[in-house]
């Protein structure tokens, strides 16, 4: 069965990070993902035990100072995916995560799509010898996150396959393209090889995974028939205490 | 508690009308629904047996399409037989089909036409106390060229009208495959869907072979008040007994 990640950034909040990851291995958990990345000695502390760390973050949704849409911010978002990629790499972890920045006015779709594609194919390029990949985050713009850049799963394939690199692939969000297109199975079954890493929530919510219309049990067992070997995190905001809620959580997933 | 229906076009096709009734209430149905109206000895059979019939079907097809205004007077002949056939078993809704995309005119012109002819409908059968439920089909999988596609339109479309007795039937199969966010959509239109359909997505068999969590997704409608039925239009996998209470099972009814 796919390998699931507890998130650092909701569960147990309140402690350090040695503790939160006592406290995630103590509930079963073997993976967990950040949303940090540019600071090695929290990533440190999130690796003292043997919960093992997945998944890091390149840039926030709205840091504008490092859009990888923008020119004139292209440099500054591939000065961070190395220094982030290089403190993930010192704990082990192999991925990140990158979002695609905000819409920018007086810019098209298809100019920034051009820019992304650009930065993305320099970022991949330059993790290439590392064995480092960037999954890119699509979002949905209905609840969420209006103004993002991406929210069409169908084009952020398409974006990661036109930068010409195999360590660029999309992050597919359950519960972001839920929202916006339904009919998940079908676009997994087509384009599996260009998932590098999943998120998931209940519809609606963003709760335990358990509480919503979506029957992950069987996403579950679809995306392990596919063969795929990477993680599926758990970036959804808990209703549970932290503990309760991973269990339920585990359980739910038969994991 | 919801109340579901089976379907007489679906299950134990190869029996007679009454002998489908009489394996629905053996598995513990009271009601079901069919793509039928026209005859009504069938409709009949169908009412029978401890199962009453819930649903018939006028379908919008080439010569009786509500949104090309050459087969709009077809359509209304249409909707007035089959209501008629209907209510003589005692059963007081249909499901309507909006008809599909035609080559000389746009989406607003058809769109302008099929309100027209709902409102024509509905005013009509406003005093027989009999309601049309009007069917969004995905056209992504399944059904390439039919008008409606959208869900929120649908539910424009039947405001539009200004008759209570249009509404929407809303197929958490197709809409699942078009848009997601279901009970997003339902919290805030429930009050204009006269009807549900569900089958699993994808594949559009059993329930609870789907990446839909119907159960949660029930609940739900459930607790908003809903009022009508849910019918089971989905293709059996399983031989048919086994199917249906494969899916009371999972359904909990």
């Amino acid at each position: 069965m796919p390998k699931v990640a507890a998130f650092f950034d909701l569960f147990f909040k309140g402690e350090s990070y040695e503790r939160q990851a006592e406290l995630i291995g103590a509930c079963g958990y073997k993976y967990a993902e950040t949303w940090k990345g540019d600071n090695l000695d929290d990533l440190k502390a999130m690796t003292s035990c043997d919960v093992k760390l997945v998944s890091v973050l390149v840039n926030t949704v709205t840091a504008k100072e490092y859009f990888p849409n923008d020119v004139k911010t292209r440099d500054a978002f591939l000065e961070r995916v190395d220094k982030v990629a290089d403190n993930a790499l010192a704990v082990g972890c192999k991925q990140a995560i990158v979002t695609a920045g905000c819409q920018l006015t007086r810019k098209s779709y298809q100019e920034q799509r051009s820019v992304l594609v650009e930065t993305l194919a320099k970022a991949g390029e330059m993790l290439k010898s590392r064995n480092f990949s960037i999954n890119l985050e699509t979002l949905n713009t209905d609840v969420n996150h209006a103004g993002y850049l991406l929210n069409d799963p169908n084009d952020t394939i398409a974006i990661c396959k036109e930068t010409g690199c195999a360590n660029v692939n999309m992050l597919y969000d359950i519960y972001h393209m839920g929202i916006m297109t339904g009919n998940i199975t079908d676009f997994l079954r087509f384009n599996i090889k260009r998932i590098g890493h999943f998120h998931m929530a209940a519809i609606p919510g963003r709760h335990e995974p358990k509480r919503g219309e979506t029957n992950y049990p069987f996403l579950f067992e679809e995306i392990d028939k596919l063969g795929y070997e990477g993680y599926i995190g758990l970036e959804y905001v808990p209703l549970l205490p932290g503990r309760e809620s991973l269990l339920e959580t585990k359980e739910h997933l038969n994991i | 508690m919801l109340k579901f229906a089976a379907y007489f076009d679906i299950f134990f096709k190869d029996e007679p009308y009454d002998l489908r009734a009489k394996h629905f209430s053996e598995c513990g149905f009271k009601y079901a629904e069919t793509w039928r109206g026209a005859d009504l000895a069938e409709l009949k059979l169908m009412n029978s047996n401890g199962i009453r019939l819930i649903s018939v079907l006028i379908s919008g097809t080439k010569e009786t399409s509500p949104s090309n205004p050459e087969t709009r007077a077809a359509f209304l002949e249409k909707v007035d037989r089959i209501a008629d056939n209907a209510l003589a078993i005692g059963c007081d809704r249909a499901i309507v089909t909006a008809g599909s995309q035609l080559n000389k005119m746009s989406y607003q012109e058809q769109r302008s036409v099929l309100v027209e002819s709902l409102a024509m409908a509905g005013e009509k059968l406003k005093s027989r106390n009999f309601s049309l439920n009007l069917e969004t089909l995905n056209t992504i999988v399944d059904h390439p060229g039919y008008l409606l596609n959208d869900a929120n339109d649908t539910i424009a479309i039947c405001k539009e009208t200004g008759c209570d007795n249009i509404n929407m039937l809303y197929d958490i199969y197709h809409m699942g495959i078009m848009g997601g966010n279901i009970i997003d959509f339902l919290r805030h239109n429930i009050k204009r869907i006269g009807h549900f359909h569900l089958a699993a997505i994808p594949g559009r068999h059993e329930p609870k072979r789907g990446e839909t969590n119907y159960p949660f997704v029930l609940e739900e409608i459930d607790k908003l008040g809903y009022e009508g039925y849910i019918g089971l239009e989905y293709m059996p996998l399983l031989p048919h007994r086994e199917s249906l209470l494969e899916t009371k099972e999972y359904l909990n009814f």
